[in-house]
């Protein structure tokens, strides 16, 4: 009976580890979309033109509680500091920490891109280049996470399945 | 109020410069602070002050046997860009495009550089730019020698005060517009296009023009005198830097309203300005009763202690 019961729990462990593994492919979706609400956001306030882009990174933080918002949060909070650094680096610096929010290299670089570009006044095209961006790496992150996600489910249960059988 | 006396300039300037900028300063002494009318740098170039019309170049943080001219680099002309207009270029377009951005304390600082399309800058147009920050000073009493002439027999004639860039018309205007306010009870209207005479920023005038003083900021000067004619019942407009033909019809027209004027152009001298067909126009109409001729500043404690800071000159006499 016990072992029926350790097996069933190791099967339990392995399928929530393989969930756990989706969900991680889910979150770099989520904030892929975070990003281009990011873009959304700043356009506006641009075309506004009232707003600083301090402010407006200052807003888009408390509205958006993801890893972009958390970044936004970071890079006003540096600006209303006073930080002698440029916010260049420091959009650069907190950028390399989305890794823990299922970022991949290249959209990392996306999103250090779009801080600078931002930072440096949004020159030439860059609202309709990085929406482009945007959606080639919302597009690779959906596929990954249809193909990755799904099999790290299947992985998950194929090893519990098999912890099962080797337990009991 | 921000009044940017002594060395209190630096203040509101300093949150904006770059590192090695803040540190050139700290070796400044507060002497040379005090009369600084200017701070330029750009991109590679020998930073220095202006004091009048001498020029003293700020040193890099070498050993001190062998002190270097400081040069910016190009990143840090992009930071101070990015200071001042707060990351936000889009947002000081306006101004951008006459080539200005006025900060906080009222200083003014002027950015060469390329142009991208419409006039606009960005932050990585400015990396080969350079920039000179031009001290606002309010100084009480920068027009006290003028008022015995301009307002002879009780009512201000309309007046042209005449000098380079960087003699103080702007502040001469600034301290004739206050006493005719406070001292006289006039209604004063200021026409600033540039933002420069009452330094407007975040909807407010960062000097002291007096408490009933109107500011048209930001708009131009010609479409200010008649939208202040009309809507604003001024008994005197007082704008600054004339020269285009559209200012000189302006004026005309603010004149043949009944309100008084007193305004400033660029000029050297009296032959100058006569040099210049659209503000000759206006002196053949007789718009201006009086001329104003400012000396240097730099001579200004000389004049001064002799009487003559100030020479009102009747067009009649000048002729």
């Amino acid at each position: 009976m016990l072992r029926w019961g350790v097996g069933f729990l190791a099967f339990l462990a392995c399928c929530l580890l393989g969930y756990r593994r989706a969900l991680y492919f889910q979150r770099r979706q989520e904030t892929l979309l975070g990003a281009c609400d990011l873009i959304e956001h700043l356009e506006r306030g641009v075309k506004s033109a009232r707003v600083t882009l301090p402010s407006m990174l200052a807003e888009f933080a408390a509205q958006q509680h993801n890893g972009i918002g958390d970044l936004c949060a970071a890079v006003s909070s540096a600006w209303d500091s006073g930080a002698e650094e440029p916010l260049e680096n420091i959009w650069q610096r907190e950028t390399e920490k989305l890794t823990a929010h299922g970022l991949a290299a290249e959209d990392m670089q996306l999103i250090a891109w779009i801080g600078t570009q931002a930072l440096w006044g949004f020159p030439g095209e860059f609202f309709s280049a990085a929406r482009r961006a945007i959606a080639d790496r919302q597009q690779a992150a959906r596929q990954e996470c249809e193909k990755k996600g799904r099999l790290a489910k299947a992985l998950g249960a194929l090893c519990g399945a098999l912890a099962f059988i080797l337990v009991i | 109020m921000y009044t940017n006396a002594g060395s209190q300039w630096l203040q509101g300037v300093r949150q904006y410069l770059p590192v090695t900028m803040k540190r050139a300063l700290q070796q400044v002494s507060d002497q040379i602070l005090c009369a600084a009318t200017e701070l330029r740098f750009g991109t590679e170039r020998a930073a220095e002050i202006l004091c009048g019309n001498r020029r003293i170049a700020l040193t890099a943080q070498t050993p001190p046997d062998a002190p270097q001219p400081l040069r910016l680099t190009p990143q840090d002309c992009c930071y101070f860009f990015n200071m001042i207009t707060a990351y936000s270029p889009y947002a000081y377009a306006g101004m951008l495009q006459d080539g200005f951005i006025t900060l906080p304390n009222g200083c003014r600082v002027g950015i060469a550089g390329v142009r991208l399309n419409q006039g606009a800058m960005d932050a990585q147009a400015c990396r080969g730019s350079s920039f000179s920050v031009r001290i606002a000073r309010d100084v009480p009493g920068a027009a006290q020698c003028a008022f015995p002439a301009l307002m002879a027999g009780g009512q201000l004639h309309n007046a042209l005060v005449i000098s380079p860039p960087g003699y103080g018309k702007t502040t001469f205007l600034r301290d004739a517009a206050r006493r005719l306010d406070s001292q006289y009870g006039l209604r004063v209207c200021i026409i600033d296009e540039r933002m420069e005479i009452a330094g407007f920023y975040d909807q407010r005038a960062q000097f002291d023009l007096g408490s009933h003083t109107d500011v048209v900021s930001g708009c131009p000067k010609t479409e200010g005198m008649m939208k202040a004619v009309r809507a604003l019942n001024p008994q005197v407009i007082i704008t600054d830097e004339i020269g285009s033909a559209a200012d000189a019809q302006a004026l005309r027209e603010v004149s043949r309203c009944g309100v008084g004027i007193l305004a400033s152009a660029h000029g050297m001298s009296w032959k100058d300005i006569l040099r210049r067909p659209n503000i000759a126009g206006i002196v053949d109409d007789g718009i201006f009763e009086m001329y104003f001729v400012l000396p240097p500043p730099w001579d200004m404690v000389k004049s001064v202690r002799s009487g003559l800071a100030v020479g009102a000159q009747e067009r009649a006499g000048i002729a």
